[in-house]
């Protein structure tokens, strides 16, 4: 999907570049993809030096691990299943670490009250991410992969080490437990009665005028 | 079943538009949906949800990430050249755990030898971090390379220099001049000793032929920024006072060598103002 079609040198060239010794050859494919790493890595830890830590975690282990990738999937498949894991990871340990509750929260909140977004739409992204937070880190991984990078259930599968089946069910608990804290972000633009057309629904980007 | 008599419960609602609910069970909320104005609202509210997400603006790479990525992947790719060249230890040091930061949060914590010291002239000058402490030391013309948003004018007049007339020139385009080379070390630099520090590293290390990574991207623009587009003589991510730091020793003019520090990773979109700049010094000349 994203950017890397029609690229020269391929990812998956570079990604050989990368084993057969080349030295530029990972940091140019890593460049190519790492803005959209990166909000996986963000939405999936909700921390952002925890993401930025993940996604160091996952270059690093991408770098040296470069040999074992099979080919059975795309590159950038491989890349987001490597930050997931790193992510997942993180989250694992942090949970592990002994809590320091309140405190965590402040800071957590302060940082993303210091996260610059110039963006207008920043007000809901916030709220959208704040509220993922209460999801379970694998539905919420889920979740960004299919509804917000828009992978293919096959591909996120893949991404998610897990069945289709799996990412599917994963994705509707997700939506429904997510539902109740997100219902109130739309209901500014969008039509009261019911359409089963995702794509009618107004989205926060574009306001209510559509 | 349910939901024929029962509103529907958003999870199985949720798991029945994924399709994971077919059969008779599946005509059954077909059934129920098809005439029940609040389910089907719940289930247009789902669809929305889902196209919400999808329209959420993607979070920006923050500079200092993207710039601390360069550096950790520079010296990534260092430590395999380097152990490639050093068959004999390579095993041991590729293999080991992931947890990089771990390594440069704490000082020393992970130390690494000196990669690489490439020599330029008889005078060197010698910066640490990505601040920008031209300025401060300078007091010459090498001060526009303070705030200069583009690559500057070379405060380094080093003669011959690939780089220093064309900062932006990729390694590959030919100019091995231009290439310079990222040095990890274990080495916590200290306010008192600073000086003295930099002038063992350029002492003890020896220099090292074309086996290091060269260092690219932002990184490498921010350091040419730093030097004025000179080709730094020496590289080195280290700590001052347990912090990370960069040590970057370019040559100014001939017996001028100086030394500035400032916080690793900083360097936000190589914006740094000298306020970052956490010390200098300078260096006496024939080192």
């Amino acid at each position: 999907m994203q950017g890397a079609d029609g690229q020269w040198p391929s990812d998956l060239e570079l990604l050989r570049r990368h084993a057969a010794g080349d030295s530029e050859a990972f940091g140019e494919l890593f460049r190519r993809h790492r803005d959209r790493l990166w909000a996986v890595a963000l939405r999936t830890v909700c921390d952002p030096e925890e993401a930025a830590d993940a996604l160091q975690d996952a270059m690093v282990s991408a770098f040296r691990r470069a040999g074992d990738f099979r080919g059975d999937s795309a590159v950038t498949t491989w890349l987001h299943r490597i930050v997931v894991n790193a992510s997942l990871d993180r989250l694992r340990r942090k949970a592990a670490r002994p809590a320091t509750s309140a405190g965590d929260e402040e800071t957590f909140e302060a940082r993303w009250a210091h996260e610059a977004d110039p963006a207008p739409a920043s007000a809901v992204k916030m709220d959208v991410e704040a509220a993922l937070r209460i999801l379970p880190p694998q539905q919420r991984a889920a979740l960004v992969v299919v509804d917000m990078l828009g992978f293919s259930v096959a591909d996120a599968a893949a991404i998610l080490d897990t069945s289709p089946g799996t990412v599917k069910s994963r994705c509707a608990r997700a939506r429904a437990r997510l539902l109740p804290h997100v219902a109130h972000l739309r209901g500014d633009g969008r039509a009261t009665e019911g359409n089963r057309s995702a794509s009618e629904s107004v989205s926060p980007a574009q306001g209510g005028d559509a | 079943m349910s939901g024929q008599s029962t509103h529907l419960d958003p999870e199985v609602l949720a798991e029945f538009r994924a399709g994971l609910i077919t059969g008779r069970r599946g005509r059954a909320l077909s059934a129920h949906l098809a005439e029940c104005d609040r389910c089907t609202a719940l289930d247009a509210d789902l669809a929305g949800l889902s196209a919400l997400l999808a329209a959420v603006p993607p979070p920006t790479l923050p500079a200092d990430l993207a710039n601390r990525l360069d550096m950790v992947l520079a010296a990534e790719v260092a430590e395999r050249n380097n152990s490639s060249e050093r068959a004999v230890v390579s095993r041991s040091r590729t293999r080991r755990r992931t947890g990089w930061l771990a390594g440069w949060a704490g000082p020393g914590n992970r130390r690494f030898r000196l990669v690489a010291v490439r020599v330029l002239g008889p005078a060197a000058v010698v910066l640490a971090g990505l601040g920008y402490g031209l300025s401060l030391i300078g007091g010459s013309p090498a001060t526009t390379a303070a705030s200069a948003p583009a690559p500057v004018p070379s405060a380094f007049p080093a003669a011959g220099n690939a780089t220093a007339r064309n900062p932006h020139n990729l390694p590959r385009a030919g100019a091995e001049e231009g290439t310079f080379h990222l040095a990890v070390s274990g080495t916590n630099y200290l306010p008192g000793t600073l000086s003295r520090q930099v002038q063992a590293a350029l002492r003890g290390s020896p220099a090292l032929p074309a086996a290091t990574s060269a260092v690219t991207g932002q990184l490498r623009e921010c350091v040419l920024r730093i030097t004025g587009g000179t080709t730094p003589v020496l590289l080195q991510s280290a700590h001052y006072r347990g912090q990370p730091a960069y040590v970057i020793v370019a040559s100014r003019a001939p017996g001028d060598l100086i030394v500035v520090v400032a916080p690793g990773w900083a360097a936000p979109g190589c914006s740094a103002t000298g306020k970052d700049v956490l010390d200098t010094a300078t260096l006496p000349p024939g080192i």
